[in-house]
């Protein structure tokens, strides 16, 4: 039976003062593909966030495990190097980091936390030119100020190389799909698929279907005010995309919530 | 009781230091200046020695600034001037420390001047290539051998006796650096002029002097850097001149990386001529009390002057940056960004004049005064200011101070950026866009390490 990565239970999060997730049990193993969708406001984002360490979300009841530890306890920069990678919604633009000198901080913090010798520019550049040819990435954005200037789709596909590069267990991509025309979306899933192990898992949180034709999910979750009102396989996915957000929220009034 | 005894005390020690401040110390300085004139033996030429004594006895009349000046409001002389500097009159073979000069200062290519408490040494100094028509030597020997043409171009500043330092550099006027670029020459490879300081048996106090000048259609970039060994107490008070002839393209750059516990105060004063384009970039490492003012006179149509700044202030530092753009004619664009990094009890302060003529017509500028402020205890106080006497101009000014990003920070965490790293890369990341105007790469590396390694502590 495969490893549990992460496994939350009952966890509630507030936001200056507004409770928005109210109760959220979810369990992902190794080698496992989840997908939340729900509709907006419905507190994706903000379990995205809470999962990565923000300090804007205050946890107020629940409990986080990932791979053992209480990921609740760590500090946003200790969850990476432990593993936990959010792609970002909305990635910052840093004028004036260069590109590839922050994925170089960036990898050798991992690499010194995990107890590996930091890399040079030498080995840094070849295996970014290895990452590179995988994910079909333009070597010129890197050279860049990070996200500076760079269109929508530039900042996804940054997104995903970070995450080649630093080979994490649990990937959280939220809503990487949004605003990405369908070229860039087979090339962000393409990305992602080729980075999929037995060993890691990935949380898939977006609001269209669409995405998951391309990644495809062993689990579906329905997020709906702030908890996950119905979970299923892939075909949940579909299911929504016929029947809309308003079935699922009358599931929920009416009280048949179905888990897994 | 004895509360009020010590008031009492505290009372008097004012008043007998205020006392100092305005005759003790003045007389000091002034004291200095009997032996350094003595010891010039008749050296020089008359109209200079005029000059000095011109310059003289205007400090003995003004003194220095108070606070009560509003040019000097923030910033207090006393902690410097009650210091016992003196003048280095002569320098001993023995005193030049080789190890400490080469490894001080930018050492890339470029036509080099190294001095040493105000004394050229030509032997540290490296001007080979130099091409032909172009001048690069030290002052002193300029004065004998181009006498016309420094005499044409000097005490420009001096002559305002607006600012008392400037003044007593006038006084002391006797060494420094000096270019020369012949009409419609390019000078390829910069000049680095190294001003470094140490303080042996008491404090010293140099004057250095840079005159550059430009003619029509030249081009050439400078770049003036100021250091000394850590923890000496010294006194830096420069002035540099600037003439940017028609056409012609003047980058001037200053570094400052003074001892901590050194005081360094600069003015520079550039003309420049039609069309002409001048660039100074003033970047503020060093020093306990540092005071730059640079001022850029705009007096040909179609000039371009840019003022940049960069300042990085400490712990128990203050650094003050007082700029000058005076528009004279009509046509001319000015374009200023001064950024500041505000570190501690660090105290900063910007006050930058844009001056628009009457005649100034179709003025283009654009003023900013950009600052990070990274410790609750650090102050800056920041004055942009436009005094506009034309009616048909474009002018804009502003002034922020802001902390780090919050949004950013997370973001660099995230990627397991640690919180203190992810904070320097993007307090470098502000910085960095002053240097990156500089054109000459190698300087531009060279500033980049010296931010880093200040940065790094």
């Amino acid at each position: 039976m495969s490893q549990p990565i992460l496994e939350i239970s009952n966890l509630h999060a507030h936001v200056e003062g507004n409770e928005i997730l109210k109760g959220i049990n979810l369990t992902i193993n190794q080698g496992e593909v989840h997908a939340i969708m729900g509709p907006n406001g419905s507190g994706k984002s903000t379990l995205a966030q809470v999962l990565a360490g923000h300090e804007a979300y205050e946890v107020t009841e629940g409990s986080v495990r990932y791979r053992g530890l209480d990921l609740l306890e760590l500090d946003p920069e200790e969850r990476a190097r432990e593993g936990v990678f959010l792609a970002f919604q909305y990635p910052v633009e840093l004028p004036g980091v260069n590109g590839m000198y922050f994925m170089k901080a960036a990898l050798n913090a991992v690499r010194k936390h995990r107890g590996l010798d930091e890399f040079d520019a030498a080995d840094f550049l070849t295996l970014v030119r290895e990452k590179t040819q995988v994910l079909d990435i333009p070597k010129e954005l890197l050279n860049r100020p990070v996200n500076e200037g760079f269109s929508g789709g530039e900042k996804k596909r940054n997104e995903i190389f970070q995450m080649a590069l630093l080979e994490p267990s649990l990937a959280i991509l939220d809503e990487t799909d949004s605003g990405l025309d369908i070229d860039a979306l087979r090339i962000v899933a393409d990305g992602v698929n080729k980075l999929k192990r037995p060993d890691n898992a990935a949380l898939v949180i977006t609001h269209y279907q669409r995405l998951l034709d391309y990644i495809v999910p062993d689990f579906v979750h329905v997020l709906s005010g702030g908890q996950i009102i119905k979970s299923g396989g892939k075909e949940l996915a579909l299911e929504l995309e016929e029947k809309g957000y308003d079935w699922v929220k009358e599931l929920s009034r009416e009280g048949t919530v179905e888990a897994v | 009781m004895e509360v009020s005894g010590t008031t009492i005390n505290f009372e008097n020690n004012a008043i007998t230091v205020s006392k100092k401040y305005t005759t003790e110390n003045i007389q000091q300085f002034v004291d200095a200046f009997n032996l350094f004139s003595n010891s010039l033996n008749g050296e020089s030429d008359s109209t200079l020695g005029a000059k000095r004594s011109a310059s003289i006895e205007h400090f003995k009349v003004t003194g220095f600034p108070t606070t009560k000046h509003e040019e000097w409001k923030y910033t207090n002389m006393l902690p410097i001037i009650r210091n016992d500097f003196h003048p280095h009159l002569t320098l001993d073979q023995r005193e030049v420390d080789e190890a400490f000069i080469r490894a001080s200062g930018y050492r890339g290519e470029a036509f080099r001047l190294v001095f040493l408490n105000g004394h050229f040494l030509p032997e540290q100094s490296s001007l080979e290539g130099v091409p032909e028509g172009v001048v690069v030597t030290n002052l002193a020997s300029a004065i004998r051998e181009k006498t016309d043409l420094v005499l044409e171009h000097i005490v420009g500043y001096g002559d305002s006796f607006e600012h008392s330092f400037a003044t007593l550099n006038t006084a002391h006027l006797r060494d420094g650096a000096f270019l020369y670029i012949p009409k419609n020459v390019k000078l390829q490879k910069p000049v680095h002029i190294l001003y470094l300081t140490t303080s042996t048996d008491q404090p010293v106090v140099t004057y250095p002097r840079t005159l550059l000048i430009a003619e029509g259609g030249a081009e050439g970039s400078v770049v003036e850097e100021f250091t000394g060994k850590s923890g000496e107490i010294y006194l830096t008070n420069a002035v540099a001149e600037a003439i940017v002839g028609e056409n012609a393209h003047l980058s001037h750059i200053k570094i400052q990386h003074e001892s901590r516990d050194a005081f360094h105060i600069g003015a520079s004063h550039a003309k420049l001529g039609r069309n002409a384009n001048y660039f100074n970039n003033t970047i503020s490492f060093g020093g306990k009390i540092v005071r730059n003012d640079p001022w850029a006179v705009l007096e040909g149509e179609g000039g371009h002057a840019a003022v940049d700044g960069l300042y990085l202030v400490g712990e128990d530092q203050l650094i003050d940056n007082h700029t000058s753009i005076d528009h004279t004619v009509p046509n001319c664009t000015s374009h200023e960004l001064y950024k500041g990094i505000l570190r501690d009890n660090g105290h900063g302060v910007f006050n930058g004049k844009i001056f628009v003529q009457k005649d100034a017509q179709k003025t283009d500028s654009v003023q900013s005064n950009v600052n990070l402020l990274l410790s609750d205890e650090a102050e800056i106080d920041t004055k942009p200011q436009l005094e506009i006497y034309a009616d048909d101009v474009k002018c804009t000014h502003g002034a922020t101070i802001g902390r780090l990003d919050d949004t950013s920070i997370f973001y660099l965490r995230a990627r397991g950026i640690g919180k203190a790293q992810a904070e320097q890369m993007l307090t470098y990341a502000f910085a960095v866009e002053v240097i990156e105007h500089i054109s000459d790469e190698n300087i531009r590396e060279y500033a980049i390490e010296l931010l880093d390694a200040r940065l790094d502590k």
